[in-house]
C-alpha cells in the first residue's frame, strides 16, 4: 500500500474543481457514504486520485484526511499515482491462463515493458520499462477475473473489454483509444 | 438432462434496454401477482419452494426473507452483484441481458419485507450491467413500477446503484455493507447477522442476483411449479459459467442434479478431443474434482460428501495436458492478494500458502509441505473470520488429494507452465 508522503501535496486549481464538481453532483451535505461514488467521478475525470485532490475532499466532507486515504487505498480500481500511459489490464486468473494468458502475458511484456503488477505478486516497476525519460504508451498490469471468461483471454483496454485477445487486438484498440488515459 | 431456459429466457431474445420488451415477455406479472396476494403469501411460497441462496453459501431464501419482514425498525432491501469469483459470469450474463427481472425482482422484495431501500453494490469492472440497471431503474420509475408508489399499491420502494472498485472481499455481505458506508471493506464479525443490523445498522435483506432472479418464477409458477426442476434438497435450475478447456465455454441452465459429465458435455466436451485431468468447482474457493467425478449430480447435497461445493457456479475445465500446479498457483496468488488482512490466520496463512504452493509449482518440494498445508488449512477454516479465510485452502487441498507427492512435469509441473494451452510439454 502506498505510504501518504509528509508534507501532504496542495490540490491544484484542476484537482480543486474536479472534486467540487463532483460534490456539486451529490448534492447539498455529502454524508460517509458517498465517498465510493465520489471517489469514483474523481478518478473519472482526472484519471487518478491526485493526494491533493484527496485531501480537499476530505475538507470538504469534514472527514479525517486518513480515513479518506485508507478507503482509496482499499480498492485495487483506485489509481494512487498518475498513468502512464493507456490503461490496459490483463486477466491472468485461472480461465484465462487455461486460454493462453500466460504466453499473451509474455507477448505484451516484448511490446510494452513489464507490468506494474507480475506473477508471484512482485510488484514490477514501470519506470524501468522504458526509461523513466520516455513514458511507455501504455500503463499495464495484470489482473484476477474480470468476469469475463467465456471469451478468454480477456483485457480490457483504454476501458474497451475485449473478449479472444491477442496482443494483435490489444495493439489495435490501444491505437484507437489514442495515447490518454 | 436437457438444458432449460428459465432465468435466462429472456437473455439474448429481448432488448435489455427496453421496458415493454421486458413486460412483453411476462415481465412484471410477478409484482402484479405480489400486489394483489401480499406478504404472507410470498413468504410461504418461497419457504415451500426450497429457494436456496446463489451467492456460494446456499441459505434459505425464505428464511431469509422472513427473517428480515418480522425485524422492527427500519429495513433494506440489498442485492449482492459483486460476482468476483474466479471464473464466474453469470450475474454480469443477468444484469446486462435481463436488468428489468433485477429490478423486478427486488421490488418483490421491497414490497415483501416492507422495505423501501433497495440498493444493488456491482462489481466495478461491470461497467454495462450497471449502465443497463440504471436505465432500467429509471425506466420502471417512470412507468411507476418504482419509487414512492409502486405499481398503485401506496408502498415505495426505491433503487440505487453503487458501484464498487476491485475488492474480491466486499462481495462478503458484511464487508459490502462497509463498503457502502464509506469504509474499508472489510468484513464485520457475526453476529449481529445482516437481517439484524446489516447495512447502517439496519435489518438488512441481502441476496445473490441469481437468487433474486428466482423469485419472480418462484411467484408465477408457484412452490410446486418451481419444484418441478430440481431435486428435492436442490430445488429449480442453476446457472452454471463453464470456461477453460471445453469446445464451447459459455453460461448454461440445468436442473440441479444434471451430471457433471452431462454438463460438460453440453459445453461440447474436452476441447481438441482430449481427455479430462480435473474441473474447479466453484472457482477459487472450490475444489479440483477428478475425472471419476463425472457421475456427480451437480446438487448440494451431492457435491457436499466428496468435498465439493456448487459455489458460485463456476466450472474450469483442465484437460490432460494443462498444468495443474500452475493453476493452483494462481488460486494461492489470488487468496494472498485478496486477504484483507484483518485477522492473523488468513493474513499469515495465504502468505505461507503461497510460498508452499510456489515451491511445490516449481518442483522444489520438501517432503514435510504437503503436510505443512494440511496444518495452514486447518488454522484458516476454523479460526479465520469471514469465508474467504475459510475457503483459501481447499483449492489447493483438493488439488493435493488428486495428485498427492510432489508435482513433476509428468503431473503437471512447472515444466508445462509456460506451453502454449493444449500444447503438450
Ligand atoms: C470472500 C467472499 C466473497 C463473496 N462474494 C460474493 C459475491 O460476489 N456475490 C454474492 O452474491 N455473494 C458473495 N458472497 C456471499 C455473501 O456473503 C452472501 O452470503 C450472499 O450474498 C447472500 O446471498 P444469497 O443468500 O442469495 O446467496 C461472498 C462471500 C465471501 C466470504
Ligand atoms: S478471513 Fe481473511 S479476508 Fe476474511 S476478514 Fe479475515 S483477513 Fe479479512
Ligand atoms: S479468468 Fe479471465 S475473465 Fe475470468
Amino acid at each position: 500500500m502506498p505510504i501518504e508522503p509528509n508534507p501532504p501535496a496542495p490540490a491544484s486549481e484542476r484537482e480543486r474543481e474536479a472534486v467540487d464538481r463532483a460534490l456539486a453532483r451529490v448534492g447539498a451535505e455529502p454524508r460517509r457514504s458517498d465517498l465510493l461514488p465520489l471517489l469514483h467521478a474523481v478518478q473519472d475525470d482526472l484519471g487518478w486520485l491526485p493526494r491533493g485532490a484527496l485531501h480537499h475532499l476530505a475538507d470538504r466532507m469534514n472527514l479525517p484526511f486518513p480515513d479518506v486515504w485508507g478507503v482509496a487505498t482499499f480498492y485495487a480500481l483506485f489509481r494512487l499515482d498518475p498513468p502512464r500511459g493507456t490503461i490496459l489490464h490483463v486477466c491472468d486468473d485461472v480461465s484465462c491462463r487455461l486460454r493462453g494468458a500466460d504466453v499473451l502475458v509474455r507477448d505484451l511484456q516484448a511490446r510494452y515493458g513489464p507490468p506494474r503488477r507480475f506473477a508471484g505478486g512482485a510488484h514490477g516497476d514501470a519506470r524501468n520499462g522504458r526509461g523513466a525519460a520516455a513514458p511507455p504508451a501504455v500503463d499495464w498490469e495484470t489482473v484476477p477475473c474480470l468476469g469475463r471468461c467465456e471469451e478468454a483471454p480477456v483485457a480490457v483496454a483504454g476501458g474497451r473489454e475485449l473478449g479472444h485477445a491477442t496482443a494483435g487486438v490489444i495493439a489495435a484498440a490501444l491505437g484507437q483509444a489514442g495515447g490518454d488515459a | 438432462m436437457p438444458e432449460v431456459r428459465r432465468l435466462l429466457a429472456r437473455a439474448g431474445v429481448a432488448d435489455p434496454e427496453s421496458l415493454e420488451a421486458y413486460r412483453s415477455l411476462g415481465g412484471y406479472a410477478a409484482l402484479a401477482r405480489v400486489a394483489e396476494r401480499g406478504p404472507a403469501w410470498v413468504l410461504s411460497e418461497l419457504e415451500a419452494s426450497g429457494l436456496l441462496g446463489r451467492g456460494g453459501a446456499a441459505f434459505p431464501a425464505g428464511r431469509k426473507w422472513r427473517a428480515v419482514a418480522e425485524a422492527a425498525g427500519r429495513r433494506r432491501v440489498v442485492c449482492n452483484a459483486d460476482e468476483s469469483e474466479p471464473g464466474t459470469f453469470k450475474d454480469r450474463v443477468l444484469m446486462e441481458q435481463d436488468p428489468f427481472a433485477v429490478v423486478e425482482a427486488m421490488t418483490i422484495a421491497g414490497l415483501t419485507v416492507a422495505a423501501e431501500d433497495g440498493l444493488v453494490y456491482v462489481r466495478g469492472e461491470y461497467r454495462l450491467a450497471a449502465a443497463r440497471l440504471r436505465r432500467a431503474i429509471d425506466q420502471a420509475e417512470r412507468a411507476g413500477l418504482l419509487g414512492a408508489d409502486v405499481a398503485g399499491t401506496g408502498r415505495a420502494f426505491w433503487i440505487r446503484v453503487v458501484r464498487g472498485a476491485g475488492a474480491y472481499i466486499c462481495g462478503e455481505e458484511t464487508a459490502l455493507f462497509n463498503s457502502v458506508e464509506g469504509r474499508r471493506g472489510e468484513p464485520r464479525n457475526k453476529p449481529p447477522f445482516p437481517t439484524q443490523a446489516g447495512l447502517f445498522g439496519d435489518p438488512t435483506l441481502v441476496n445473490n442476483v441469481e437468487t433474486l432472479c428466482n423469485v419472480p418464477i418462484v411467484v408465477l409458477e408457484g412452490a410446486s411449479g418451481f419444484r418441478r426442476y430440481g431435486t428435492d434438497r436442490s430445488t429449480g435450475t442453476k446457472l452454471f459459467c463453464v470456461s477453460g478447456h471445453v469446445e464451447r465455454p459459455g453460461l448454461y441452465e440445468v436442473p440441479f442434479g444434471t451430471t457433471l459429465g452431462e454438463l460438460l458435455a453440453l459445453a461440447g466436451g474436452v476441447w481438441r478431443g482430449r481427455r479430462l485431468q480435473a474441473v474447479l468447482c466453484g472457482g477459487a474457493a472450490g475444489t479440483f474434482l477428478g475425472p471419476d467425478r463425472l457421475d456427480l449430480p451437480l446438487t448440494f447435497e451431492g457435491l457436499q460428501p466428496v468435498g465439493g461445493t456448487v459455489g458460485s457456479g463456476a466450472v474450469i475445465v483442465l484437460d490432460e495436458t494443462a498444468s495443474l500446479w500452475d493453476i493452483v498457483l494462481r488460486v494461492a496468488r489470488f487468496f494472498q492478494e485478496e486477504s484483507c488482512g484483518q485477522c492473523v490466520p488468513c493474513r499469515v496463512g495465504t502468505q505461507r500458502q503461497l510460498e508452499i504452493v510456489t515451491r511445490l509449482a516449481s518442483g522444489r518440494a520438501r517432503p514435510e509441505d504437503p503436510q505443512l498445508l494440511a496444518d495452514i488449512g486447518a488454522a484458516m477454516t476454523d479460526a479465520s473470520i469471514c469465508g474467504l479465510g475459510q475457503t483459501a485452502a481447499g483449492a489447493v487441498l483438493s488439488a493435493l488429494a488428486l495428485r498427492p507427492g510432489a508435482p513433476s512435469s509428468s503431473n503437471g509441473g512447472a515444466s508445462a507452465a509456460h506451453g502454449r494451452p493444449g500444447e503438450v510439454v
